[in-house]
């Protein structure tokens, strides 16, 4: 699997009403990887998620997976929200469920057992029968993931999927997740406005700088992620995000002259 | 959605316990009756127009004893179920579709937005000319009167499906049609059903209604008779016997929505 963004540019409205949202975003995601969009609010972050799920149409460019051009949304492309995106109306494991029940190309029998491991994946496994809005926020995206994962990507797209909840679960959900990838061949594109977290657990970490959005600094940390929770104060990891966010202050305060019309 | 955190807010307050729920029920319905009792029981009204309870029970009984009540109620709930289900058939589908689909709003979102401002009953003539006097003029009027609050009342509702919901339904893999089919309309049932229980309040009105015109039976047609003849408490029994009818209905909506969407209730 490659994933290839080729000058990628969003514009939203027309004629004076045009505003450029992304500018000539190249980017290459190859199987396996673990990547992140780290960008401060506002950025483009979620566009340029949006439109590598195919959920919006790039003015310019091109989108490749596999050499194919993205043209809408699809199930070799998973993608998690920050939140709402659980069917109210299922319990855990039907939510697990229903992406391969929509998809018609797994027997009753796959789906049973997929259901059951990726709810054990991620540890729900004694919960299945609940009800969303009888979980917490932390569950709630555990389950947003097992159901993205059992529906069979190629590649999991995760929009600030820890946006909303504390800093405490946020770290478990953090530790969750490397852990997660380094278990699955899984391939995956991490969007967040937390540096640490971008560092902490991405092989590639891509700032988008804003106004419009175009990626200032790719980095490759290269971290011994044995402990994470160590990892977060050791003194190499502090400086490489001090560092980092001493270069996005910078790139930022140059952008801020008025824009042109695209 | 914002009625439901308004009534949990409400409810967590003073009608956590259930005793002073049902305290307040009673209370709503027996004060009235009470009031109703002690007037006529003084006399203040004169009792040809104010018929105390005891001859509304007779009337009713005299009523149901002679099978004219059950006639009466049967003819008139049927007319109310056909044109119910003809206007939900009709209007609850289209209006999901136009809530999911812009081009379909912009098709029937201005013609049922002028339709529905011209009252139900001023059709009547209309339809009797169109449809004779039997019961199909009575029928669709009861559907014309409450499809177009259908349409644009579902289509409200689905407006409040999260974004994320569907587009997360398209990268599963779905397509278009299993969006609307079962993720658009399955979160949009509770509404559905508050929507069909608050329309079925207006087929009763609207039954009423229908009935002055011609018909042979039925609780409205009964009640118009009554007034011919001066019958009050014929009036009060029937008026009773509608109000106990919807009042069912309604509950059983109700019912109907917490067993099908524990989720929402
Ligand atoms: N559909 C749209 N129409 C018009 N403008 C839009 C649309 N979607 C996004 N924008 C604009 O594009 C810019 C980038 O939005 P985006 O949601 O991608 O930012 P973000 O980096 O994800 O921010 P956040 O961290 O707050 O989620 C914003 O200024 C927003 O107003
Ligand atoms: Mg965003």
């Amino acid at each position: 699997m490659e994933f290839n963004v080729q000058s990628l540019s969003k514009t939203f409205g027309e004629g004076r009403h045009a505003r450029l949202v992304l500018q000539n975003i190249n980017l290459r995601v190859r199987s396996g990887e673990f990547t992140a969009i780290v960008g401060r609010s506002g950025s483009g972050k979620s566009t340029l998620l949006r439109c590598l799920a195919g959920l919006e149409r790039p003015s310019r460019g091109v989108i490749r997976m596999d050499g194919q051009p993205v043209t809408g949304p699809g199930p070799d492309r998973g993608l998690v929200f920050q939140n709402y995106s659980l069917y109210p109306w299922l319990n855990l494991a039907q939510n697990v469920a229903f992406g391969m029940e929509l998809q018609g190309r797994f027997s009753r029998r796959d789906i049973r057992e997929r259901t059951a491991y990726f709810l054990d994946v991620v540890g729900l496994g004694d919960r299945r029968k609940l009800l969303p809005r009888e979980c917490s926020g932390g569950m709630q995206q555990r389950v947003a993931i097992a159901r993205a994962l059992a529906a069979d990507p190629k590649v999991l797209l995760l929009d600030e999927p820890f946006g909303a909840l504390d800093l405490h679960i946020r770290a478990t959900m953090q530790e969750f997740l490397y852990r997660l990838w380094e278990r699955t061949c899984l391939t995956a594109i991490l969007i967040t406005h937390d540096l640490e977290e971008a560092l902490l657990l991405a092989q590639q970490v891509h700032v988008l700088a804003p106004n419009p959005g175009r990626i200032s600094h790719t980095l490759a940390p290269n971290f011994d992620r044995q402990d994470l929770d160590n990892l977060r104060f050791s003194p190499s990891f502090l400086q490489q995000r001090r560092g980092l966010a001493m270069a996005m202050e910078s790139v930022e305060s140059c952008s801020d002259v008025p824009q042109g019309a695209s | 959605m914002i009625t439901h955190a308004i009534r949990r807010w409400f409810s967590s307050e003073v009608l956590r316990s259930s005793a002073w729920r049902l305290g307040l029920h009673g209370t709503s319905l027996l004060l009235p009756l009470l009031l109703w009792l002690a007037v006529s029981h003084a006399q203040v009204v004169d009792p040809a127009f104010l018929p105390s309870p005891a001859q509304v029970i007779d009337s009713l009984w005299s009523m149901a004893s002679s099978g004219i009540l059950l006639a009466d109620a049967s003819a008139s709930v049927r007319r109310v179920m056909l044109g119910f289900l003809l206007a939900a058939v009709v209007g609850v589908p289209l209006g999901i579709l136009m809530g999911a689909f812009a081009t379909i709003r912009a098709l029937l979102e201005p013609l049922s937005g002028f339709l529905r401002y011209m009252p139900a009953a001023a059709f009547t003539p209309l339809l009797i000319i169109y449809l004779g006097i039997d019961e199909a003029p009575k029928i669709v009027l009861i559907a014309i009167g409450t499809v177009f609050f259908n349409m644009l009342m579902v289509m409200d509702a689905v407006k409040f499906v999260p974004r994320e919901l569907i587009e997360t339904t398209l990268t599963l893999g779905g397509s278009r049609r299993q969006v609307v089919a079962q993720v658009i309309t399955r979160y949009t049932l509770p509404s559905i059903i508050d929507t069909l229980r608050i329309n079925m309040a207006t087929s009763w009105n609207l039954l009423v209604v229908a009935e002055l015109l011609a018909a042979e039976v039925g609780l409205g047609k009964r009640i118009q008779l009554a007034q011919r003849f001066f019958r009050t408490e014929q009036i009060f029994a029937d008026l009773l016997v509608l109000g106990l009818m919807g009042f069912a209905i309604d509950l059983a909506f109700r019912l109907l929505l917490r067993l099908t969407c524990r989720w929402a209730v």
